[in-house]
C-alpha cells in the first residue's frame, strides 16, 4: 500500500511542474511590458526608474531564471509579491482558503445528499414518471449557467423575503448564523449542478450493476431487496460516482469563482477576479497555480481511496 | 449468328435524394425524440443568428430613455433594459455571437486535439509519452481558470475569447482520439499498408483518419454546450466579448443585478436563451452519440 502511495506521489510531480510551467508561460504572454504599465506612459520614458522597477520585479532576468526563482519560491512557501499592494500573496490566499473551502465542502455535501437518493430512486424506478422527472430536472440544471441560477435565487429571495446577500465574511464558529446565511445559497446552487451529475452517474452505474450475476445470486439466496441494494449494489456503484465527482472538483472550483462573484463572497475566487481586474499578474499566477494544486491533490486523494476500496487497483 | 437479346430488366424506381433524406430524418425523429427536440432548439438559434436583423424589431443599440425598464409587452417582447434598449432585439443579436464563438472554439480545439491525437497514437513511443504529459498538465488546470488566465494575459477581444475557450477542448479530444487510434492501428490493413511501404502520412490520412471521424464528431458536438457556457461565464465575469458585440453572459453581469428587482425580465430572458442553446446542443449531441457509438451511452 505504501508503495502505491509513493508511486502515485511521484507521478504527480511532473504534472505539477508542467502546470506551473504552463501558468508561468501564459502570464508571460502579456503584451507590453508590465513595468511600463505600472509606471504609466510618462514615468516610463525615464530609463532609470524603468530599469529600477524592472529589477525590482525581476523582469530584467532571462525567462528561465525567472521561472526557476518562482518555483523555488513556491517550494519555500513564497508565492510572490502582489503587484498591486506590494505585500506577499501567500498570506492573502491563506486567509481566503477557509472561505472557499467551506463553500466547496458544503456544496459537495449537499450535492451528495440530494444526488445519491435521486440517482438511486431513478435507477430503481426506471421508466416511471419519477425517473423521467429526475432526468429532466438534471438536464435542465446542467444546461443552465450557474450564475443565472444564482441571480434567479437572489431575485426570488429578495422579492419574497426581503433578503440581500450579506457583505463581509463571518467565521463559522464565531457567528454561525451569519456565516451560513451567506454561504448556504451559493453552496446550494453549486450543489444543484453537482447533484445532476451525481444522480445521472449513480443511475447509470446502478443499472449496470443491477444486471450483474451476483445480484441475481443475492436475491436467489433470499436476501431482502433493501439488503441487496445496500450491501451489494451500492458499494459496487460507488467507484465510478467517486471518479466523476473527483473530476468535477475542477469545475467546482471554477464554479466557486463564479458564485463568489455573484454573491460577493470574499474568497479565493473573488481575489482572483480582483487581481485580474487590476492586472496583478503575480497574484493571478499564484492563484491559478494554487487552485490547480488543490485539484491535483483532491484527485490524488481519490486515487488513494480507490486503492483502499478496491484492492485490485493498488496491486498493479 | 449469335443472337444476344438484351432483356431490359425493369429497375425499381429509386427514391430521389430528397425522399431518402426525409425518410432518414423521420427515422431519426422517431428513434431519438430528444435529439429531434435538440435539433429544433438549435435550428431556432441558427435562424436567429443567421437572419438576426430580420427578427429584431429595433436596433439593439438604440437607446430610448422614455421607455427605460419597461415590462414585456407587445411593443417590446422581452421588455427593455436600463438604457431603453429592446431586450428581444438584444437577445436575438446575441445568438450570432454565441454561435460564432462556440463553433469557432470547438472547431479549433477539437481539430487540434484530433490531429495531435492521431500523431500521438500512431507514432507512439517518446512522442506519445510527451503528449500524454501535456494532456495531464492541461487537464490539471480547471478549464475556466485556464481561460481566465489567458484572457487576463491577452486582454479583451473576440479572437482571444475563442482561443481561450478552445484550449480546454484540446486535451480531451487528444486523449479520446488517441485511444481510438491505438485500436485502429491493430487492424491488418494498417500492417499491410506499412508492409508495402506506404509513407506514414498516407497511412494516417487514408486508413486511420476515416475510422476516427465518428468519435471526433461525437466529441465536437458534445463540446458545443460547454463552449457556450464558458463563453457566457467569461462574459459575465467581464472577461468575455467586449462591447459592441452582444453577449448574453454580459447582459447578466453584475451591473444588471441592481436592476434585477425592478426589472426581472433583464435576468430571465438572456439566461433562458443560454439554457435553450446549451440544451439544444446537449440533446442533439447525445442523440448523435447514441447513433454512432451506443457503447458510450450512460457514461460522460
Amino acid at each position: 500500500m505504501t508503495n502505491f502511495i509513493i508511486r502515485r506521489l511521484v507521478s504527480m510531480i511532473p504534472t505539477l511542474l508542467g502546470a506551473s510551467l504552463l501558468v508561468f508561460l501564459i502570464m508571460r504572454v502579456v503584451p507590453g511590458d508590465v513595468a511600463v504599465t505600472m509606471l504609466g506612459e510618462q514615468a516610463a520614458s525615464d530609463p532609470v526608474s524603468l530599469a529600477k522597477l524592472r529589477h525590482e520585479l525581476g523582469t530584467d532576468r532571462p525567462l528561465y531564471v525567472q521561472y526557476v526563482t518562482w518555483v523555488a519560491g513556491i517550494v519555500r512557501g513564497d508565492l510572490g509579491t502582489s503587484l498591486w499592494n506590494r505585500s506577499p500573496v501567500a498570506p492573502e490566499i491563506m486567509r481566503r482558503v477557509p472561505i472557499t473551502a467551506q463553500l466547496a465542502i458544503m456544496a459537495v455535501i449537499f450535492g451528495f445528499c440530494f444526488g445519491l437518493p435521486l440517482g438511486i430512486t431513478s435507477a430503481l424506478k426506471r421508466g416511471t414518471w419519477v425517473d423521467a422527472v429526475a432526468r429532466v430536472v438534471s438536464v435542465m440544471f446542467l444546461a443552465a449557467p450557474s450564475f443565472w441560477i444564482g441571480l434567479l435565487v437572489i431575485m426570488f429571495l429578495s422579492r419574497t423575503f426581503n433578503w440581500i446577500p450579506p457583505l463581509g465574511y463571518h467565521l463559522l464558529w464565531v457567528e454561525p448564523g451569519e456565516n451560513l446565511a451567506q454561504l448556504i445559497f451559493p453552496a446550494l446552487v453549486i450543489a444543484v449542478q453537482l447533484m445532476a451529475i451525481i444522480s445521472r452517474m449513480t443511475r447509470s452505474t446502478m443499472l449496470e450493476v443491477l444486471r450483474e450475476d451476483y445480484i441475481r445470486t443475492a436475491r436467489a439466496k433470499g436476501l431482502s431487496e433493501s439488503v441487496v441494494i445496500v450491501r451489494h449494489v451500492m458499494k459496487n456503484s460507488m467507484i465510478p460516482v467517486i471518479t466523476i465527482v473527483s473530476l468535477s472538483m475542477g469545475s467546482l472550483l471554477a464554479g466557486a469563482v463564479v458564485m463568489e462573484r455573484t454573491f460577493t463572497i470574499p474568497g479565493m475566487g473573488l481575489y482572483l477576479l480582483q487581481s485580474i481586474t487590476v492586472r496583478d499578474y503575480t497574484a493571478v499566477q499564484a492563484m491559478v497555480l494554487m487552485m490547480s494544486f488543490i485539484f491535483v491533490a483532491i484527485n490524488f486523494m481519490t486515487d488513494l481511496t480507490y486503492g483502499w476500496l478496491d484492492p485490485r487497483i493498488s496491486r498493479h | 449468328m449469335s443472337t444476344q437479346t438484351q432483356v431490359a430488366i425493369p429497375q425499381a424506381a429509386r427514391p430521389s435524394p430528397l425522399g431518402r433524406f426525409l425518410k432518414g430524418f423521420r427515422r431519426f425523429v422517431t428513434k431519438n425524440p430528444l435529439g429531434a427536440v435538440g435539433l429544433f432548439l438549435i435550428t431556432v438559434i441558427v435562424m436567429l443568428g443567421a437572419f438576426g436583423p430580420v427578427f429584431q424589431r429595433y436596433d439593439p443599440l438604440d437607446q430610448d430613455y422614455t421607455f427605460r425598464l419597461a415590462a414585456p409587452s407587445m411593443a417590446h417582447f422581452f421588455g427593455t433594459d436600463e438604457y431603453g434598449r429592446d431586450l428581444w432585439s438584444r437577445v436575438v443579436s446575441g445568438a450570432s455571437i454565441a454561435l460564432r464563438i462556440s463553433i469557432g472554439a470547438v472547431a479549433l480545439g477539437s481539430t487540434l486535439g484530433f490531429v495531435l491525437g492521431i500523431v500521438s497514437g500512431y507514432f507512439g513511443g517518446f512522442v506519445d509519452s510527451l503528449f500524454q504529459w501535456v494532456v495531464e498538465v492541461m487537464l490539471s488546470i480547471p478549464g475556466l481558470l485556464l481561460a481566465l488566465a489567458i484572457m487576463s494575459a491577452l486582454g479583451p477581444g473576440i479572437e482571444k475569447v475563442i482561443l481561450a475557450i478552445s484550449i480546454s477542448f484540446v486535451p480531451r479530444a487528444l486523449r479520446t482520439i488517441r485511444g481510438t487510434v491505438l485500436s485502429v492501428k491493430q487492424n491488418v490493413y494498417v500492417e499491410a499498408a506499412r508492409a508495402i511501404g506506404a509513407p506514414h502520412t498516407r497511412i494516417m490520412f487514408r486508413h486511420i483518419l476515416p475510422n476516427v471521424t465518428a468519435p471526433f464528431l461525437i466529441i465536437a458536438s458534445s463540446a458545443l454546450g460547454g463552449a457556450i457556457l464558458q463563453e457566457s461565464t467569461l462574459s459575465f465575469l467581464g472577461l468575455g466579448v467586449p462591447p459592441p458585440y452582444a453577449s448574453w453572459g454580459r447582459m447578466l453581469s453584475n451591473s444588471v443585478a441592481q436592476y434585477a428587482l425592478t426589472a426581472p425580465w433583464m435576468v430571465i430572458f438572456p439566461g433562458f436563451a443560454i439554457t435553450w442553446m446549451v440544451l439544444g446542443f446537449n440533446f442533439f449531441g447525445d442523440a448523435l452519440r447514441d447513433i454512432w457509438d451506443p457503447r458510450l451511452r450512460g457514461s460522460q
